[in-house]
């Protein structure tokens, strides 16, 4: 019987969190208008694009996982999801001109640079590597989750079961 | 999770980085996160688990927990000539690794819930002052250096636990 309930307040819990946090909204393809279509391409190079055009401040840009896109230059882009890789040693800004579209890192940026120049960027489970730099700039947001920890967390009867971290300083359990 | 990788990645920080629900981020071989004095650092949910800061920070803005624990491992310092770093909570709790205020810099401390596992100034002539603008501080480890204070503001109050040693104007005191 405890058992049962304990299951069915784990089952609630997983239930709610998948509801509270849609913070990467799931069709992210739905809002690409730009979509990187070969494995590894320039990200100036029209044909690499799935709209036949380099994307530009109007677009709404999508380098998939398992893909990766070289900016060699600076590119200005509405907004964008990197769930590959983005590399080369340009900077790619994100102006949010007006399309309400949150942009998403959910991969590599390497080396290039990403700013944020206005809007929102969901991060998660993200990467920066070489000598990247991800910028927000004033006005703008990042929002940093976690989904994983936060599918992965049971709640058994309203108790913590794993939500200590040991702070390396004290050496003791920081909460 | 955003992980920073090796030394010339940074997260630079001019608007706001929302941490949420537990949310991490980790860098401590990178060149860190650069906080501007527009920018703003926050756990802005609550998680099971503590949202944790592992890489350095340069810090000229805010860094605030709104809610849950926001945990910074590495050590918080200020940007040079900075007056203007803050350190509060809002709703949550900071548990803060290390505090060090540069060479004519000042770091401010706001709010109840903040705890300094340790706490320096950087030696040096003109070497920077932390100030207890409010609330209580609690101070675990106390390794002053330098030539630089501790002010505590009246209405605020700082705890040292363990660690007292000389070198401060002052070592506890009640504003």
């Amino acid at each position: 019987m405890a058992a049962t309930r304990r299951h069915l307040i784990a089952l609630l819990a997983l239930a709610s969190s998948i509801l509270v946090l849609p913070a990467v909204p799931s069709s992210a393809e739905s809002m690409c208008t730009a979509t990187l279509v070969v494995t590894s391409g320039e990200f100036t190079d029209p044909t690499a694009w799935s709209s036949g055009s380099v994307p530009g401040p109007g677009d709404y840009a999508c380098v998939p996982r398992t893909t990766k896109a070289t900016l060699s230059t600076n590119g200005t882009v509405d907004g964008v999801s990197i769930a590959g890789t983005l590399d080369g040693a340009g900077t790619l800004t994100v102006s949010d001109g007006g399309t309400p579209d949150v942009s998403q890192l959910t991969g590599i940026v390497s080396t290039a640079g990403l700013t944020i120049a206005a809007g929102s960027l969901v991060v998660d489970e993200a990467w920066l590597s070489g000598s990247s730099t991800l910028s927000v700039s004033p006005g703008a947001t990042a929002r940093v989750i976690s989904t994983r920890l936060e599918h992965l967390v049971p709640v058994d009867q309203g108790h913590r079961l794993g939500g200590h971290r040991r702070h390396p300083r004290s050496g003791g359990i920081a909460r | 999770m955003l992980t920073l990788g090796l030394a010339g990645t940074q997260l630079v920080v001019n608007g706001t980085v929302d941490l949420r629900n537990g949310a991490d981020i980790d860098g401590r071989q990178s060149t860190g996160i650069r906080v501007g004095q527009s920018g703003l650092l926050r756990s802005s949910t609550a998680g099971q688990n503590p949202s944790s800061v592992n890489a350095p920070v340069e810090l000229a803005g805010r860094v605030d927990a709104a809610a849950g624990t926001l945990q910074t491992i590495l050590p918080i310092t200020t940007a040079p000539r900075s007056s203007t770093a803050l350190l509060s909570t809002s709703g949550g709790s900071l548990e803060v690794g290390a505090l060090e205020a540069g060479i004519g810099s000042r770091a401010t401390i706001e709010g109840t819930g903040v705890t300094l596992y340790s706490l320096g100034i950087t030696p040096g002539g003109g070497a920077g002052d932390i100030v207890v603008g409010s609330g209580l501080l609690h101070i675990i480890t106390w390794t002053p250096k330098g030539s630089g204070s501790l002010h505590v503001m009246p209405g605020a109050a700082a705890e040292v636990t363990t660690g007292a040693q000389g070198g401060w104007r002052s070592r506890t005191a009640t504003g």
